[in-house]
């Protein structure tokens, strides 16, 4: 009698219940609130901007945060020569017209003009500005990379947010989840390989701080971009005070009177770390630096380049400016626009320069990164042919960990600070996990 | 919710002693050795040092049967030792019911099982100094508690009895850990060795697993052609059916008819269609394009739904509203179910068809499985993860479920649950 009741108890429906949620539901507008430099970051070459930039141009592919690739816009295969890239069907521009190895190869050359994180991608390529040229010509189904030396990592690397295929000049020229439907919106792409989003669009504000938070409380925001963040998750974006080989002595002046953590303390804020080595302490790099030396004196000036939109890199080139006016020296700022910077400093302007740079999540891969920061290609082969020689991963991470070691003073390249994502997210948002890059992958995003 | 008093009282009555007869005078093989040997040690420790009698015992545990078991243990262990003992009655307040009931010790123990069956606690004396006044001052020996021994199986299942409601068991570890979701899942013998194997749609493979977890063949999906409207979510169906996997993975534009050949897992070139159920009487569907939907063929109701199963004319259908119906064999109407998720499966367990369903919460950390039959009910179970999927299964020559359940990592689990007896 009485588990009769409860049957009929349990088997009551509610005439008005909503719909149920054990699955995604479509539909919906994702609303995001960005901070004003978040916006900025054309290119998402900051953990934020390449989240906000992956909805409308995705990356090749996922890395997961155990090291598993998962194709998203293109597959790859392993040849004798090297790796083959094969774009899916359903990878297409929101013109209609498919990517193709010609498109592929079209748009990392351009790339190639403005990324360090994307030369350092493809520097165990041979000859990769021809094999490029030469892609961008023909038309065939897959993009032959052919390898100058054996290299593992290729794959995940190639997941890199800066790799992300782009059709014209514009950083939204993309594969998307997403098509952008005017500036500050985007529209679902039904057909996108991996599925379309589950909500029908996206809407992007910038705001200040504090409306910004307010808008993530208030729910009038699901994703705020540029504050907050949690300090367990990986931190990749790495900062480095790179030289020329005179003004050595300059660095030779700085490192001593750095205190890392008291900068990050200070003038980054979290989620950020002290990075005393070459590697970030994610990666298996030093946590803590060694005993420091006794400050030296200097004299002359000198010029550094920063990038003008990040409010950290400011901070931290007054910072230095302090350190070197203690040491005697008198260092100018020069402000430049991210792209302007890594032009300029490589046409030979400027002493010294910030550089911050997003990171694979394997730890050759980011060692590849850094050594294109120093800019010795000869160097870099010589370093990477014998790393990428080591197959077992596990090997070549403790491989790659002991030579940051060893190349920590004898390299142009200053390491100083990690960031990690700043961002928050309404708790209501299901399936939003983070890549092996410690990104939100929002493509999954749906809420009941 | 605690075990019958039947089912008390005849683990005790193992547990007590060793090799105890039934009344049938049979042999009766349960018993734990793990918690005699544990409330051996806390029973030395506590005549040791020689309390005031009588003792009041009161034990606690997550698991009511493996508390009253310890309690009764401990009570006729101390008694025998020369310290007259009861088992504390109620929960709350123990020192003042132990005084209320004329205890002058009372021995508090907490017992839980992990790694090891452990049981801490402690001794005092519940007397007051009639001469401290309004402050209630003790005094008297006093004593910590700490004993831990390696659990056996009569602990373990004096644990397991006490989680989840009476009639569903979980087990305790997972069957196997994919990296990838589960998209969907089915068991049957293929191979027809009287072992049952589970088929998993993961989202990249397909796997077939023995009734140890043991991957037994795969068989990848990448280079497929690709359904032209894809699914971003993981889906598909799948059933083994007469020696063969049929699997219909949503991202892909046709199905496959895979053959077991003993360790590989080799495609025949025919093409199945989706059902809801994979027994004789299955119902014919099709994909909905660019969804994790069905559409049943032809429409009972012209309705997509999320799953559904058919076993012995009964026939179960789970839709995205998050209601289910259940049509029975000979009842003209469906009975009606509501706040039900996307998995759900129909299963038959002594003689009575009940349906086990996960439940609507959008994102669980921790989902409950929920089992309604024709004449009872089994009540809810939490399970970690989201449940995705249920398929019933004979494993080991017990009828189970197999749950595919989503875990926080991006990955999933295949757990197991059974219905105890």
């Amino acid at each position: 009698m009485n588990t009769r009741c409860l049957l009929v108890l349990l088997a009551v429906v509610s005439p008005g219940a909503a719909s149920a949620a054990a699955r995604a539901r479509d539909g919906g507008t994702l609303r995001l609130a960005v901070l004003p430099e978040v916006r900025a970051d054309r290119w998402g070459e900051t953990p934020e901007g390449a989240v906000l930039r992956s909805l409308v141009a995705s990356p090749l592919c996922r890395v997961e945060p155990g090291g598993r690739v998962q194709p998203v816009l293109a597959s790859f295969l392993r040849t004798a020569e090297g790796v083959s890239i094969v774009p899916r069907a359903g990878a297409r521009f929101p013109s209609g017209m498919p990517l193709g190895p010609a498109e592929l190869a079209r748009g990392w050359a351009r790339v190639l003009e403005r990324s360090p994180a994307a030369r350092a991608v493809l520097a165990p390529v041979r000859d990769v500005g021809a094999v490029l040229e030469q892609a961008s010509l023909t038309k065939s189904t897959a993009l032959l990379l052919p390898l100058a030396h054996p290299w593992p990592d290729l794959e995940a690397s190639l997941c890199h947010p800066a790799l992300a295929p782009v059709w014209g000049e514009g950083p939204g020229d993309g594969v998307g989840a997403y098509a952008t439907d005017g500036g500050d919106r985007g529209r679902a792409v039904p057909a996108f390989p991996e599925g379309r989003p589950h909500p029908d669009g996206f809407v992007v504000t910038a705001l200040s701080r504090r409306a910004a938070q307010r808008a993530l409380e208030t729910r009038g925001a699901q994703v705020l971009l540029g504050d907050g963040g949690e300090p367990s998750a990986p931190a990749l974006l790495a900062t480095y005070l790179v030289s020329r080989p005179a003004t050595r002595p300059l660095v030779a002046l700085v490192e001593p009177r750095l205190d890392r953590a008291a900068l990050v303390r200070s003038f980054v804020g979290g989620p950020a770390s002290a990075m005393p080595g070459l590697l970030p302490p994610a990666l298996g790099g030093l946590d803590r630096a060694a005993a420091g030396t006794t400050p030296g004196r200097g004299s002359g000036t000198a010029l550094l380049l920063y990038a003008a939109d990040r409010p950290g890199q400011r901070a931290v080139a007054q910072r230095l400016q302090i350190l070197l006016r203690d040491a005697g020296v008198q260092l100018t700022l020069a402000a430049r626009s991210p792209e302007a910077l890594d032009r300029d400093w490589r046409a030979g302007q400027g002493d010294l320069a910030l550089r911050s740079v997003l990171l694979p999540p394997a730890p050759a891969a980011a060692l590849a990164t850094v050594l294109e920061l120093a800019g010795d290609p000869a160097a870099t082969r010589r370093e990477l042919s014998t790393l990428g020689a080591v197959p077992d991963a596990a090997e070549r991470a403790a491989r790659t960990r002991e030579r940051a070691l060893q190349m920590a003073g004898t390299l142009p390249v200053l390491p100083l600070y990690v960031e990690g994502l700043r961002g928050r997210l309404d708790p209501a948002l299901v399936d939003v996990r983070r890549d092996g890059f410690g990104l939100w992958m929002l493509d999954d995003a749906w809420w009941p | 919710m605690s075990p019958g008093p039947a089912l008390v009282a005849a683990l005790l009555l193992a547990a007590s002693g060793a090799g105890a007869v039934s009344s049938a005078g049979e042999q009766v093989e349960v018993g734990s050795k793990a918690l005699e040997l544990l409330v051996a040690r806390l029973s030395e420790r506590i005549l040791a040092v020689r309390p005031e009698g009588p003792a009041a015992i009161a034990v606690q545990s997550a698991s009511p049967a493996l508390a009253n078991a310890a309690a009764a243990l401990l009570a006729s262990r101390l008694s025998a030792g020369g310290l007259p003992s009861f088992v504390l009655s109620g929960e709350e307040e123990p020192a003042s019911r132990a005084q209320a009931q004329g205890g002058a010790t009372l021995v508090q123990v907490v017992v839980r099982l992990d790694a090891d069956l452990t049981a801490a606690g402690e001794l005092r004396t519940v007397r007051r100094n009639f001469w401290a006044g309004r402050t209630p001052v003790t005094d008297g020996p006093a004593l910590a508690l700490a004993a831990s021994v390696t659990p056996d199986t009569g602990a373990r299942v004096l644990w397991a009895a006490g989680q989840g409601p009476v009639g569903l068991v979980l087990h305790p570890t997972p069957l196997v850990h994919f990296g990838e979701r589960t998209a969907a899942v089915a068991a049957g013998d293929i191979d027809g060795d009287g072992h049952g194997e589970v088929a998993v749609l993961l989202q990249s493979e397909v796997q077939l697993i023995d009734e140890a977890g043991r991957i037994l063949a795969r068989f990848p999906l990448a280079g497929l052609p690709p359904a032209q409207v894809p699914v971003r979510e993981p889906f598909g169906t799948i059933c083994i059916r007469e020696g063969h996997i049929e699997v219909v993975p949503a991202n892909l534009a046709a199905g496959l008819t895979l053959r077991f050949t003993g360790s590989a897992l080799t495609s025949t070139g025919v093409v199945p269609r989706p059902t809801l159920g994979c027994a004789g009487d299955a119902l014919p569907a099709r994909l909905v394009a660019g969804v994790a939907r069905l559409q049943p063929e032809p429409p009972p109701a012209n309705r997509p739904v999320w799953g559904g199963d058919v076993r012995r004319g009964h026939r179960a259908l789970l839709f995205p509203d998050g209601t289910a119906t259940w049509s029975r064999p000979g009842e003209s109407e469906p009975q009606q179910i509501s706040g039900v998720g996307a998995g759900g499966a129909l299963v038959d367990w002594a003689d009575e068809m009940f349906f086990a369903a996960s439940s609507d919460a959008a994102n669980p950390s921790e989902d409950r499985l929920r089992v309604v039959g024709e004449r009872s009910s089994l009540g809810d179970l939490p399970i970690p993860g989201r449940i995705l999927q249920i398929c019933r299964a004979v494993m080991n020559g017990r009828v189970v479920l197999v749950l595919g359940v989503w875990t926080p990592d991006g990955g999933s689990d295949l757990r197991i649950v059974w219905r105890r007896p």
